[in-house]
């Protein structure tokens, strides 16, 4: 098993870009205006989790 | 298709930038991810009177109220007020900001300026290592626009200056993280902005309490970034409002919109 990923639910995500501007691997994109984890560059450091305003942010499989 | 400036993002930065551009003479397009200027609000329904120094809004339809001051609650509840006497440049306007944004993207367009909506910059036009314009997908279509200058006035998570090579990457500790609500039926006809203080309240920023006039008020929170959990700027808000009688009184018929500044 390798790192845990961030994924975002997009149901509660309000597209405010805030977990864009902060992940360090550019990993989150705008995807059909909500924010979107690239999988592959995610390495699991939180740092998105932790920002989102309305918890829309979460590890995958939580 | 071929323009002297392309701007990416038509915020009021993007707008207002356009507007000159294309008043001095420059072939100027806007192009805009979102199918509607403005729309959602994002942060930014405060700001002060001196926007009316820069003579770059038409009408008043933008301004929910005037206010003529603000007051400052401290973590025990002390209240300072600055008033439009002491503080001259702190009166200012709360905003319906989707309108404000509409109404410079307006000035835009009359200076001769071009808007395209539902158009998402994808990528930098590069030649020999020189941006030459922007690449950018309207609805299903890619599409290059050309561009001697490009302005990359796509906000707080701007991608414009990441493919130029700029680190754009923000610290947690130099962003504040914010949600608010525009809330109906609540007891906020007065003259102030309201700014409440504390760690416990909103560690490293504020709420603030906007009225919009009749009984509607944007009610926000930001916080630090770095001193945020998950979903904590929410649940701060949220035990804010229920802990405050004259914003207390909301129906279930809010809206909610989350946002960010620095």
């Amino acid at each position: 098993m390798g790192k845990p990923k961030a994924i975002v639910e997009r149901e509660l995500c309000l597209a405010c870009g805030g977990c864009i501007s902060v992940c360090p691997q550019d990993a989150i994109t705008m995807v059909a205006r909500k924010a979107s984890v690239n999988k592959e560059n995610c390495i699991g450091c939180e740092i998105c989790i932790k920002t989102c305003p309305v918890a829309a942010i979460c590890w995958e499989g939580n | 298709m071929e323009y002297d400036v392309v701007v990416v993002g038509s915020g009021p930065a993007g707008s207002v930038t356009a507007r000159f551009a294309a008043e001095s003479g420059a072939k100027v397009l806007i192009i805009e991810r979102r199918q509607e200027v403005g729309v959602p609000v994002l942060c930014g329904e405060g700001i002060s009177k001196q926007v009316d120094d820069f003579k770059v809004l038409k009408g008043r339809r933008w301004i929910a109220n005037n206010m003529d001051g603000a007051r400052i609650f401290s973590p025990d509840g002390t209240m300072v007020k600055l008033s439009a006497e002491m503080a001259g440049n702190e009166t200012g306007y709360v905003l319906y900001r989707d309108i404000f944004d509409q109404e410079l993207a307006r000035g835009a367009a009359r200076a001769g300026a071009n808007l395209m909506l539902n158009t998402c910059a994808v990528n930098l036009l590069k030649e020999n290592g020189k941006i030459k314009g922007v690449k950018a997908r309207h609805f299903d279509e890619e599409i290059d626009i050309k561009a001697d200058v490009v302005v990359g006035a796509d906000g707080v998570e701007s991608r414009v200056g990441r493919w130029a090579g700029m680190k754009t990457t923000l610290k947690p500790s130099d962003l504040e993280i914010c949600v608010q609500y525009t809330l109906a039926n609540v007891d906020v006809e007065r003259e102030y902005c309201d700014f409440y203080l504390g760690k416990k309240i909103a560690p490293g920023g504020y709420v603030w309490v906007f009225p919009k006039g009749n009984d509607v008020a944007n009610v926000g929170i930001g916080i630090l970034a770095s001193l945020s959990k998950p979903g904590l700027a929410t649940s701060l808000l949220d035990k804010f409002i229920s802990s405050h009688p004259a914003e207390k009184r909301r129906t279930n018929s809010f809206s909610c919109r989350s946002s960010l500044c620095f």
